[in-house]
């Protein structure tokens, strides 16, 4: 009875922790020039401006540049965007067709 | 091509021998590894011998994984319902009767899939373009199955809750390998530490070449057959759900379980590389990665790797009986809690290695909810909650 209250306790206290963790904590700021396929999977967050956008059916494609270089954005959802803004995006970095792109999950305006 | 395909085996075997008797250790992570420096490997090798290498490190570690599940108590994802039965068997004395059953039903779940191919790849993309309609429903339908097998159902329901919150919020965090901490404390250092505090003695074991009954096999080639097709499209479904699943309308005693669990582990990774040519999905992490380096996957390329899998699995099936022989032989002359303690300090150390501090905490709140479960008497299958709730709550 006692290891089962122990440990549903600290269950409890450590899933509070690890939520207020994954609200707060902030994604690491990586240039494009030091993307490599080793950052496949890594959530990832770019500081840059839009070069390109292309709107398909269910999908936006985005060229990023961050004056160290550029990479594909892909996303899911309906969005509307500028070209002369700085953003953050932040997502995942995947591989398609042999080529890296950030799968992006949040965008923000950087003021 | 002939000796680096040679190579290749003899590479993967050896690699799958490793991750599969080392608990904690995943192909996923070797494969991913594999993955990262596949640039550099493709200026030497074909893209072929590296998918090679994978798929004989892939068989020969679900050969292998049973060993630890079995001796050392350690189980991952793929092996947890083994804990069970197996360990049952071990403190009768059974530990390498427990082994030899599962990598018979390995074996045979390897000449099932050979034989059974065409039509896999006749129904695959049939049954597929059907369940990808109502995915969420057919997850959801298999949760409440196993949810409702179990004798306490609240707690069952419970934990699976529970790890399907724990999973959700993990996901969240930035990190580049959450599944390794999540799974190795649900699955491996709970029980690690409830070895630990339990002190089990181990009986001297027997070195008996039991098998079951032709007409015992009989009755676990079909439901295996289509438990695994089943699980080898559904994501978040792995070989333990597919083997309680295929226990609907079957009675199976201990030994046959692990044989069956044996027969799906084999044919539920096969599958996962089949699904890769007739679906294009891949459906496991390294099938993933595989696809990755071979991108244009025909149907030559296909029966090479049923050919690979088929010799991997005769050669392995024989290591793997000498290797169980060993443990069987020396696993009472050695100190078991020190075992235990000194792989949950490995297990430990990799987790820092590989997530850093907030894989720590993670591996602490999955162990916890690890030993609950243990403490309930619910299955650890529940535990799978921790990837079966976010996939449902994708395909919502």
């Amino acid at each position: 009875m006692q290891t089962k209250l122990f440990a549903i306790t600290i269950f409890f206290v450590f899933l509070i922790v690890l939520f207020t963790l994954s609200q707060t904590i902030e994604t690491k700021i990586v240039k494009i020039e030091d993307i490599t396929t080793r950052n496949i999977d890594e959530r990832i967050k770019i500081i840059g401006n839009i070069d390109d956008i292309l709107q398909k059916a269910n999908v936006t494609i985005i060229t990023i540049n961050d004056s160290t270089g550029v990479i594909p954005g892909i996303i899911y959802e309906p969005i509307s965007l500028g070209k002369n803004i700085q953003y953050s995006f932040e997502g995942k970095i995947k591989e398609y067709n042999q080529e890296l792109e950030l799968e992006i999950e949040e965008i923000k305006e950087v003021y | 091509m002939f000796l680096e395909l040679l190579l290749a085996i003899f590479i993967g075997i050896i690699a799958g021998i490793f991750t599969g008797l080392f608990p904690g250790i995943h192909i996923n992570l070797v494969a991913l590894l594999l993955f990262s420096i596949s640039t550099f490997l493709l200026k030497y090798f074909s893209p072929v011998s590296l998918v090679v290498f994978i798929i004989t490190m892939t068989i020969s570690h679900t050969f292998f994984d049973f060993i630890p599940s079995i001796f050392l108590s350690a189980p991952n994802e793929e092996t947890t319902l083994s804990i069970l039965p197996g360990h049952r068997l071990l403190l009768k004395g059974g530990g390498y009767t427990a082994c030899k059953l599962s990598f018979d039903g390995c074996l045979l779940g390897i000449f099932l899939l050979i034989i059974f191919l065409p039509l896999f790849l006749w129904l695959m993309p049939l049954i597929y373009g059907f369940l990808k309609t109502i995915m969420a429903f057919i997850l959801i339908l298999a949760s409440a199955i196993l949810v409702l097998k179990e004798k306490n159902k609240f707690f069952a329901f419970f934990v699976f809750i529970l790890s399907g919150i724990l999973g959700i919020i993990v996901f969240q965090l930035p990190l580049k390998e959450p599944l390794f901490p999540l799974l190795t404390g649900l699955f491996g250092t709970s029980m690690l530490l409830t070895t630990i505090k339990t002190k089990p003695v181990i009986p001297k074991q027997e070195v008996s070449e039991e098998k079951l009954s032709n007409k015992e096999i009989a009755k676990i080639i079909p439901s295996s057959l289509i438990s695994s097709s089943l699980c080898s499209f559904l994501p978040g479904l792995g070989s333990s759900q597919a083997a309680v699943l295929s226990t609907i309308n079957l009675k199976l005693n201990e030994k046959s379980f692990l044989f069956l669990l044996g027969v799906i582990s084999t044919l539920v990774t096969g599958l996962n590389f089949v699904a890769i040519y007739s679906i294009s999905k891949p459906r496991s992490g390294v099938a993933v990665i595989a696809s990755k380096i071979l991108t244009n996957f025909s149907l030559n390329e296909l029966w090479l790797f049923m050919f690979v899998i088929l010799a991997t699995g005769i050669l392995v099936y024989f290591f793997a009986i000498k290797t169980a022989k060993n443990f069987s032989e020396k696993i009472t002359k050695i100190n078991y809690s020190r075992v235990s303690f000194v792989v949950l300090l490995v297990l430990i150390l990799l987790t820092l290695f590989f997530t850093s501090w907030i894989g720590i905490l993670i591996l602490i709140t999955a162990t916890a909810l690890g030993i609950f479960a243990i403490e309930v008497g619910v299955k650890k299958i529940q535990l799978m909650g921790c990837l079966m709730v976010p996939v449902i709550l994708y395909f919502l």
